[in-house]
């Protein structure tokens, strides 16, 4: 691998809007000399002065520029706000820097790129890029390399809210148009008005198994998968259910990163060999790490759901329930360890060790056992 | 078990007159009357003597007499009369009841008589005021727990299903619903804000135009449900504010009487703040109730023997919130009661 381990002094030579809340940043190096290659997924690590922290404030952003682009790097950016139903905690400290005060001619420092999870080039299986929301960035890197080299199938699919957040719609069409192997489906939960299906978009809701069977033909594929947390824990769930090797899974976290794995015996060989997962980037709070332990699915807990229940099932998992609204018993479950706070108090109170997750959420790391 | 230091309905004031009539409450059976002043007398239905029912003796002056052997009670209970001897036993007495006339009702006390407190018989506001107009007078059996009346009468879900004829629903309706969970019972209710007025009620609204509404399900322990619906014009209902002149109110009082665990004695009134004097919509809202509640008492009874027989787990959803949560402080209250004893 060919990194500096040394900060260099990069400038911000163009600024770009992608949408409303993305934005890219073309950096280039203020000494001029050319930059280290990369490999397509790798990220930057960047260290800077905020106004009223007292730390300097590491970072870390991905890639989206072509390896090939020898003068730049491009990262782009999305303004991480507080989370909606706890306003009360901060914004993204980095993000909301970079949109609001990194101006173009600004300077700042930035090492790399590294980190493990780039495209294995060694080897000629097809590809399918799966992202979601601004995971996407590392893929669009890997998209540009793929397509250069003209040698592999490559299916690029991409999930997010809908047109108004999806960035870089017309440079993945653009190598679509260059390459008859790059094919792409983007996948928007909720399309709002002006959103086109079949132009915009081309399908609806969440990319199920259902969507993936349909897209892809049965072979030997690489998947590379980069999102939020729950995007993550339930697409890695469907490639399984759909027969996917976990050596052929690559994957990066956004957000706060947690470890996808089968523990199972039938896999458990093959777990060793799942690429580690990168460092963590694009960083926005803390939240609780949520195990469900008999399932063997971790992920951070993500405030926008109403209960552990609604979380589950945004894993793929099938917890048992009647009420959901904490009276019926129905979804009680045991806590190996954490505990949980009610959103409704519970009909009954719930043995101790027990939770019921239709109605409650972590207050701090939990194992359930489910 | 019941809650027995209660006031429960036992009859229809006119019901209560100057022959013997037998009512069974919490699985007691007793014998009421009046008294040649016309106040009313409950007293246990069995002769302590071979227990037959005082009420199939006979009504002498303010005293019953036992259709077997003469034995005279008074309207405490106590023996003053045993025609077959000389002295009256020491032990010949029958349990006597506290009752009260009250919004042309009969109640009774189950429990310590030296609790009995007429002031503690719900009040019925606007009871006198000529402005307002009470239906009543009418009452059903079902042959259900009561409790699974209580449930239907905090459980607004429904209407949709069960009354599809009465009160022509429209299907479920969305609003969240509010629970208040006090000492007194639980109210559940919601302001359904800018709706057409629902066609069983459309005649009884004065105003014109689309309507606020107030759903107001409460049920006050042990078991008197307080069904309130206020319909408002556009724009003025809502938690916070004062009734409208103009509102439509109708409040129906349920009042559930346990015959025992198996059987419910059910009367109720409807009380209203319009058209006092129109006879015609006195009886639809009169036959309406009765029919809407003929419905409720034919999948009760329903209810009752499904749960008693069945042969797998039931489910509790979430609209089961309000009523189980009532049954759990209900439960409280009779263990904490028992305890007492």
């Amino acid at each position: 691998m060919v990194a500096s381990d040394d900060f260099r002094n990069f400038t911000v030579a163009s600024k770009v809007k992608e949408n409303d809340i993305i934005t890219s940043f073309y950096l280039a190096p203020v000494d001029g000399k050319p930059l280290p290659t990369f490999h397509p997924g790798q990220f930057l690590t960047f260290r800077q002065k905020i106004a009223g922290v007292d730390e300097k404030v590491t970072r870390t952003y991905s890639v989206s520029s072509a390896a090939s682009e020898s003068n730049h790097y491009r990262i782009s950016v999305k303004r991480e706000p507080a989370p909606v139903d706890q306003p009360e905690l901060p914004a993204g400290l980095f993000s909301n820097y970079l949109h609001d005060q990194l101006n173009e001619g600004d300077e700042i420092l930035a090492r790399g790129p590294s980190g493990h999870f780039y495209l294995n080039e060694e080897t000629a299986r097809p590809v399918v890029l799966l992202s979601g929301g601004i995971g996407l960035t590392p893929l669009v890197s890997m998209a540009h390399a793929l397509v250069a080299q003209a040698k592999r199938k490559v299916w690029f699919i991409h999930a997010c809210e809908n047109g108004a957040v999806h960035a870089f719609a017309d440079e993945i069409k653009a190598l679509a148009e260059q390459s008859a192997e790059f094919k792409h489906h983007f996948c928007y939960r909720k399309p709002v008005a002006g959103d086109v299906q079949g132009k915009d978009y081309d399908s609806e809701g969440f990319v199920s198994c259902a969507t993936l069977q349909s897209l892809l033909p049965i072979g030997d594929y690489e998947f590379y998968l980069c999102g939020p947390p729950a995007f993550m824990a339930a697409e890695f769930e469907h490639l399984i259910a759909l027969g996917v090797r976990e050596d052929r899974i690559s994957y990066e976290f956004f957000g706060p990163a947690t470890v996808l794995r089968r523990t199972d015996n039938e896999s458990h060989e093959s777990s060793q060999t799942v690429q580690p997962i990168a460092e963590v980037t694009a960083v926005s709070g803390d939240s609780p790490l949520v195990t469900f332990k008999a399932s063997n699915i971790s992920a951070q807990w993500d405030p926008k759901f109403d209960s552990l229940l609604d979380f589950a099932e945004s894993l793929g998992l099938s917890p048992d329930f009647s009420c959901r609204a904490g009276i019926c018993n129905t979804c009680s479950c045991k806590m190996e360890s954490g505990d949980v706070n009610y959103s409704e108090e519970p009909l009954d109170e719930p043995e101790s060790g027990s939770a019921l997750i239709c109605c409650s959420a972590p207050v701090s790391d939990l194992v359930l056992d489910l | 078990m019941f809650l027995r230091n209660a006031w429960y309905v036992a009859a229809i004031g006119s019901e209560i007159n100057r022959n013997l009539k037998s009512i069974k409450i919490l699985g007691e059976n007793i014998v009421f009357y009046r008294t040649e002043d016309g106040l009313p007398v409950a007293l246990e239905d069995a002769c302590p003597h071979r227990k037959l029912p005082l009420s199939k003796g006979f009504l002498k002056g303010d005293t019953v007499e036992c259709g077997y052997h003469g034995l005279v009670f008074n309207c405490s209970g106590t023996c003053v009369d045993a025609a077959t001897q000389d002295r009256v036993p020491s032990k010949a007495k029958v349990q006597s009841y506290p009752v009260a006339d009250k919004w042309g009702l009969v109640w009774i006390w189950m429990g310590d008589p030296a609790l009995a407190d007429e002031e503690k018989i719900i009040d019925i506001e606007n009871y006198d005021d000529p402005s307002w107009k009470i239906t009543g007078g009418d009452a059903l059996s079902c042959a259900c727990n009561y409790l699974y009346l209580t449930d239907n009468l905090l459980d607004p879900s429904h209407v949709a299903w069960v009354h599809r004829t009465s009160f022509a629903a429209q299907g479920t309706e969305n609003t969240p619903l509010n629970m208040n969970l006090s000492d007194q019972g639980l109210i559940v209710s919601r302001w359904i804000l800018d709706r057409d007025p629902p066609p069983f009620y459309a005649p009884l609204v004065e105003f014109e135009g689309r309507v606020d509404r107030l759903q107001h399900y409460e049920v006050r322990f042990p078991s008197i449900a307080i069904n309130k619906s206020v319909f408002s014009p556009v724009g003025t209902g809502g938690a916070d504010k004062p009734y409208q002149d103009s509102a439509y109110i109708m409040i129906s009082y349920n009042f559930l009487t346990p015959i025992d665990e198996n059987n419910t004695r059910y009367h109720w009134l409807q009380h209203r703040n319009t058209a006092p004097d129109n006879e015609a919509v006195t009886a639809s809202i009169a036959a309406g109730a009765r029919m809407a509640f003929n419905e409720d008492k034919e999948i009760l009874e329903s209810v009752h023997t499904g749960m008693l027989e069945s042969k797998s787990p039931h489910l509790d959803l979430s609209l089961d919130g309000g009523s189980l949560r009532f049954r759990r402080k209900l439960d409280g209250m009779i263990a904490a009661e028992q305890e007492a004893i």
